[in-house]
């Protein structure tokens, strides 16, 4: 089991707070000798573990760290309180409509995983619906101020609702973002969680004097997996709060495996119990042990991700970098031909918003998208 | 309403609480005003999930600080009264 890697005094001690929340009576911060209090705060900001380092740390740490951590935190558990305040006043109002929704990753995640709203940073919410729900949310959304980002073509909007299905909305005068979710994980990452069957586990999360709908644990757990895999697990705070969340539901990490399998996220689901055990130190069963070992082309894609935690700046193109990462998690040839197949001919409302089609013609799209990302990522072309 | 030992006291519905530094910060969701708590605030906080009398308050507080039961009733009193002005609790 690799331990700490090179990754300085400031990456073993965020390390060690994001393993805190793990342990019921979490152990001291070990002693992290000289910090460099820029690349410290700097790194905790980056991987979202300001609050989790104020809490876990705080006190041990001298007085250049420990008051901006203080204020960084301070804002962490003001914008907290205030998105679990906007998620129940929007989940009253979606119910009050008769429309079954289920709160994932944001404050209903930080209870589930931490027991405290406070202790993660989020910069929006994200809503469950079933996909026919999708435009009597959207209006919900828009009555309460929220403002659509994406206007799609008629004939492109049933694709995008059954294909990636994430409509984010911002409020024009504070900024918010909330995003509305017909799936918890786009199809072209391969992974098919069905929304109904999610909304029907759905449990309540308590959240102050209310409570609002959540994803189940185990589909909670799921629905991060997928995300962080989406984007390499590019922040340390996302598999604390995952790990955080496997271990206070108890859940098992066999069954974690088995459900990703059906739902063709075993390797996905793998990852994540890799990085758990080797950068959060959480001990696996042997029949994940054993799995883990049949899968070798998993440890490079960890330490990938482990590589972006402790990076000194954060990577420049993401976008690329999480396809080739998530082509490499594809489980054999045939689902990586599949998942390149997705990504080159089912349009997106950057294809939508590139060239636009009349409705006869929206068939045209699928051969729009390849020219366009031609156009942007072939040889020699700008970004 | 004056609160006495018999007043049963229930957090409201309409507020959100974190923890900092110890203690609690509550947010009423219709005022948008935050409040803090001190640790024994925190620990009554945390006893009001369900609803409770001043008294079994107090009895809860002397049970965890060194505290004798009428420091602790006044204190309590004081306490609920706060928040009750703020609409964090409601008394009955």
């Amino acid at each position: 089991m690799p331990s700490d890697p090179d990754v300085g005094p400031e990456g073993r001690l965020l390390l060690a707070c994001a393993r805190a929340p793990l342990h019921p009576a979490p152990p001291p911060p070990p002693a992290a000798g000289p910090l460099d209090p820029v690349r410290l705060l700097a790194l905790a900001e980056r991987n979202g573990l300001a609050a989790l380092l104020h809490r876990f740390a705080g006190p041990h740490l001298p007085p250049d760290v420990s008051e901006p951590l203080a204020a960084a935190a301070a804002r962490c558990a003001r914008a907290g309180l205030a998105a679990a305040g906007r998620l129940r006043r929007l989940a009253e109002a979606l119910g009050g409509r008769g429309i079954r929704m289920a709160a994932y990753k944001g404050p209903a995640l930080a209870m589930r995983a931490y027991g405290d709203v406070g202790l993660r940073s989020y910069a929006d919410l994200d809503l469950l619906v079933a996909p026919d729900d999708v435009p009597a949310a959207a209006a919900v959304l828009e009555a309460e101020g929220y403002l659509p980002l994406h206007r799609f073509p008629p004939a492109a909007e049933a694709l995008f609702r059954r294909v990636d299905g994430d409509y984010p909305f911002r409020h024009p005068a504070t900024g918010e973002v909330v995003e509305l979710h017909a799936r918890v994980s786009s199809l072209r990452f391969g992974a098919d969680l069905a929304t109904p069957a999610l909304l029907g586990r759905a449990r309540p999360v308590r959240l102050g004097g209310g409570a609002v709908p959540a994803l189940a644990d185990d589909d909670l757990f799921l629905a991060l997996a997928l995300h962080g895999s989406k984007h390499r697990w590019a922040r340390l705070e996302w598999l604390a709060a995952a790990a955080a969340l496997a271990v206070r539901a108890g859940l098992s990490p066999e069954r974690m495996v088995e459900r990703g399998a059906a739902v063709g996220g075993r390797r996905t689901v793998l990852l994540a119990l890799l990085l758990f055990r080797d950068a959060l130190e959480l001990a696996l069963p042997p029949r994940v042990e054993r799995a883990l070992a049949r899968e070798p082309g998993l440890a490079p894609l960890a330490a990938e991700a482990r590589g972006i935690w402790f990076a000194a700046a954060a990577p420049d193109e993401p976008t690329e970098a999480n396809l080739r990462f998530n082509l490499r998690l594809r489980d054999g040839p045939a689902e990586r031909a599949r998942f390149a197949l997705r990504w080159l001919l089912v349009p997106s409302p950057e294809d939508w918003a590139w060239v636009r089609l009349p409705a006869p013609l929206a068939p045209l799209y699928r051969l729009v998208r390849p020219l366009r990302l031609a156009l942007r990522y072939g040889p020699g072309r700008g970004r | 309403m004056t609160p006495g030992p018999s007043t049963r006291v229930a957090a409201a519905s309409d507020q959100v609480s974190c923890e900092l530094d110890g203690e609690a910060v509550i947010l009423h969701l219709g005022e948008g005003v935050y409040f803090g708590l001190d640790p024994v605030g925190v620990h009554v906080w945390s006893l009001l999930e369900q609803e409770r009398s001043v008294a079994e308050l107090r009895d809860a507080v002397v049970a965890a600080y060194e505290v004798d039961a009428a420091t602790a009733e006044a204190d309590l009193i004081e306490l609920v009264e706060a928040l009750a002005a703020r609409g964090l609790v409601e008394l009955r």
